[in-house]
């Protein structure tokens, strides 16, 4: 397993956000990391990537623990809402990247790295003059510059209009092609039903399931991974 | 190391490419000319005259308009957690304080040094004067911002509003033109477990006083290497010490 | 767990070598401030010290615009014109253009004079510097006619350093309004024996030369009283009548003349 999580707490505020989360993630996979809004799974991507401390529990990125240099270098992060600066031209905040993570041109040269996202065009422009779609992707190729066996990217596909969920998804689809494990969260079952092999279903900081998404569908009785969705929460949307 | 390196590198980048750094810097011109009128007034040479003004609109602007961008871009970058790309690569998470640390002083060096070479071709073109000893005061000022941007960075852990922040910030760079008026006072009248506290209040506060040398510049006065070197050190080991100690509270920090 | 403690106690030497070179550098910087008994300055000169942060010059040259513009305004208060003065002469005594301003510009009427030269002790109180005394015979010698102070305060300024020659000059002239000829030229002997630039010694030589001319003509005049029971007319009627052999001529090229209302010789100056 590549990514392990095991019986993570979490408070904040005094509030108990994450209730003993565990699952864990096979090389190779495209796994979606599902849930409604408010149910955790921001909290514990930041947990994943050593943003916030558990306190309570096990994570191990690689056979790491995040904040370890093994882990660091595994992981290539697209946050939620990805923001890189404005100021900057597209190959400035690569190379700043790349220059962070030790690897200038150490497996790739930006111009490659940038057509693996779709973004052959904007090497010499500024950031700030970028679409949405183009950020995203942007975010994706910075979280590639190090070479990293494990990508965990935060609600990907979200703000986007529907050629750039395509070209994204085209994206992330290539990436488990070249071996790398992709983790992503999403409220969207539908991208995750397009995309993945496995699932793990967080709400109200508990892990509802974690498994392969056809056993979730026949699990939850559920045509579509929308009803199997909806089935599985049911008793909470009652209340 | 080398991730310190880039994080300097970069926030300068970003800096160079800021508008309110070039909004500033063209405020801070306007009121160099202006000093210019301002010298025409009084009894004195204008070029002291106008060295005097040109010296206090450089200082005064100077270090609000970089106080202004460092917390700014801080906190921006903490609100649209723009720094998560840059935290998550980190082996250390105090290179982030210490990288920043080091670019943003760069980046005034490099504004206060324009601003300088703004005010010696004037002098140049005005009065014919080669006045070298102009490039003296970016080189003070710099030091003056090591102590106060140690100081934004230590405050930028505790205080969650940048507005905070900057007044604190300022209002410490102020206060602590009095540092030395305080100790004299206070230590002098002061008796029992007071004068301790008294000078120990000293102590953590800063003394801008002493690098308040434009008097000594502008009218040729001493200025020993001795004083230099002892100014530098006492800058740097304050910088350093208060920007270590921001890096380690940051690093461990429990959540970002 | 080793390397852990080994760092740290790296971590806590190199802050505790960093806090020592602060209090170090600190020390060796302020020092002299603290072993003399400098007056505590903790209230700032003004606000002014706030907003310039220190800036001594141009919390000066601010004074002392300030001061031009209530000069050349309507309703002057020289009282207030003068504190400003001295304040800017106080924040930065390197600019002298203050003391020059309260000195030799401010004082018009009698009361200013009186008002001037309290600001200008003041001043003086504060940083001794030759100008202020200067100034303040300037005051004396031109303003009040008190000849004898001005004397003394010229005296002063001539001692102080960076005092330029002139000020010398202004102290025999204070002698001479003073009549006190004697005086003056016992001084002139005196800068003469000091000086040891060859074209000064040669001008002091023809001051002297012009205050004895001055000298033996007032005894002759003394003589001629006390022979003929009045003052003469004119110097041309001593030498009709003998007392001297010829009018001296003046190494300045000025004349000497009679003063029949001071009753004593005196130049054309």
């Amino acid at each position: 397993m590549i990514i392990e999580i095991r019986n993570v707490h979490k408070f904040i505020k005094k509030k108990h956000i994450l209730k003993g989360v565990s699952f864990s993630v096979e090389k190779g996979d495209l796994f979606g990391f599902l849930g409604p809004n408010g149910a955790g799974k921001t909290t514990t991507i930041s947990i994943m990537t050593g943003m916030m401390k558990p306190n309570e529990g096990d994570v191990y990125i690689a056979g790491a623990k995040p904040g370890e240099e093994r882990a660091i270098k595994s992981v290539g992060y697209l946050p939620e809402n990805f923001s890189p600066p404005i100021g900057l031209r597209v190959y400035e905040f690569l190379e700043y990247m790349q220059g962070l993570s030790s690897s200038k041109d150490s497996w790739i040269k930006l111009p490659e790295l940038l057509r693996l996202v779709e973004l052959d065009t904007a090497y010499n422009k500024m950031i700030g003059s970028l679409s949405k779609g183009m950020l995203q992707r942007l975010g994706i190729a910075q979280a590639l510059v190090g070479n990293p066996s494990v990508l965990i990217l935060d609600e990907p596909l979200s703000g986007l209009d529907p050629i750039g969920r395509k070209i994204v998804k085209r994206v992330m689809l290539n990436l488990t092609e070249m071996e790398k494990t992709v983790f992503f969260s999403s409220h969207i079952l539908q991208d995750v039903e397009d995309l993945c092999i496995s699932l793990a279903l967080i709400h109200k900081g508990s892990i509802i399931f974690s498994g392969g998404v056809e056993e979730f569908k026949l699990l939850y009785s559920g045509v579509s991974l929308e009803e199997a969705f909806f089935n599985s929460i049911k008793e909470d949307i009652s209340e | 190391m080398k991730q310190i390196k880039y994080i300097g590198k970069y926030t300068v980048l970003e800096g160079v490419r800021d508008k309110i750094l070039y909004v500033s810097l063209f405020i801070i011109i306007a009121l160099i000319i202006f000093s210019f009128y301002l010298s025409l007034l009084t009894l004195t040479s204008p070029d002291i005259a106008f060295l005097s003004f040109s010296f206090y609109f450089l200082k005064a602007f100077s270090i609000l308009a970089l106080t202004f961008l460092t917390v700014f871009q801080l906190y921006k970058d903490k609100r649209k957690r723009a720094y998560e790309i840059v935290l998550t690569k980190l082996y250390n998470k105090a290179y982030y304080i210490w990288g920043k640390f080091i670019g943003y002083n760069i980046l005034y060096l490099i504004t206060v040094s324009i601003v300088s070479l703004f005010i010696f071709l004037i002098v140049y073109i005005l009065w014919n004067e080669i006045m070298l000893k102009i490039f003296i005061y970016p080189l003070i000022l710099s030091e003056q911002f090591f102590i106060l941007s140690a100081i934004i960075f230590l405050l930028y852990l505790i205080f969650t509003s940048p507005t905070l922040t900057i007044i604190s910030s300022l209002a410490i760079f102020f206060a602590s033109h009095f540092s030395l008026d305080f100790y004299l006072f206070t230590v002098k009248t002061a008796k029992g477990l007071s004068k301790y506290i008294y000078i120990l209040l000293y102590y953590l506060f800063p003394n801008m006083e002493l690098f308040s040398l434009e008097k000594n510049i502008i009218h040729n006065l001493t200025l020993t290497p001795l004083n230099f070197t002892n100014l530098l050190s006492y800058s740097i080991a304050y910088g350093i010490l208060i920007s270590f100690i921001s890096g380690l509270i940051f690093n461990n920090k429990r959540d970002f | 767990m080793k390397t852990r403690k080994l760092s740290t106690i790296i971590i806590v030497f190199l802050l505790a070598i960093l806090g020592f070179i602060y209090i170090k550098s600190e020390k060796a910087l302020t020092n002299l401030y603290k072993e003399k008994e400098v007056e505590p300055l903790f209230l700032p000169i003004s606000m002014l010290d706030v907003a310039f942060l220190k800036n001594r010059p141009a919390i000066s040259e601010f004074y002392l615009i300030s001061a031009i513009m209530h000069f050349v305004s309507e309703n002057r208060d020289t009282e207030f014109i003068a504190k400003e003065l001295y304040l800017g002469y106080k924040a930065d005594p390197y600019i002298k253009e203050t003391v020059f301003f309260l000195g030799n510009v401010l004082p018009i009427k009698k009361e200013d004079i009186e008002i001037a030269n309290r600001y200008l002790r003041l001043a003086a109180s504060y940083g001794i510097d030759w100008h202020i005394f200067l100034y303040m015979g300037y005051n004396f010698l031109f303003n009040l006619k008190e000849y004898e102070k001005a004397a003394r305060f010229f005296y002063i300024a001539s001692k102080l350093p960076g005092a330029k020659p002139y000020v010398q000059s202004m102290l025999i002239m204070a002698y001479y309004r003073k009549n006190d000829i004697r005086g003056a030229l016992l001084y002139l002997t005196a800068l003469y024996k000091e000086t040891e630039n060859p074209a000064r010694k040669k001008l002091i030589l023809k001051k002297i030369e012009w205050l004895q001319n001055i000298i033996e003509l007032n005894e002759q005049v003394k003589l001629f009283y006390k022979k003929e029971g009045r003052y003469p007319k004119n110097l041309k009627e001593m030498v009709d009548k003998g007392y001297i052999q010829e009018i001296p001529k003046d190494p300045f090229g000025r004349g000497y003349y009679f003063d029949k209302k001071a009753k004593i010789v005196k130049s054309k100056w």
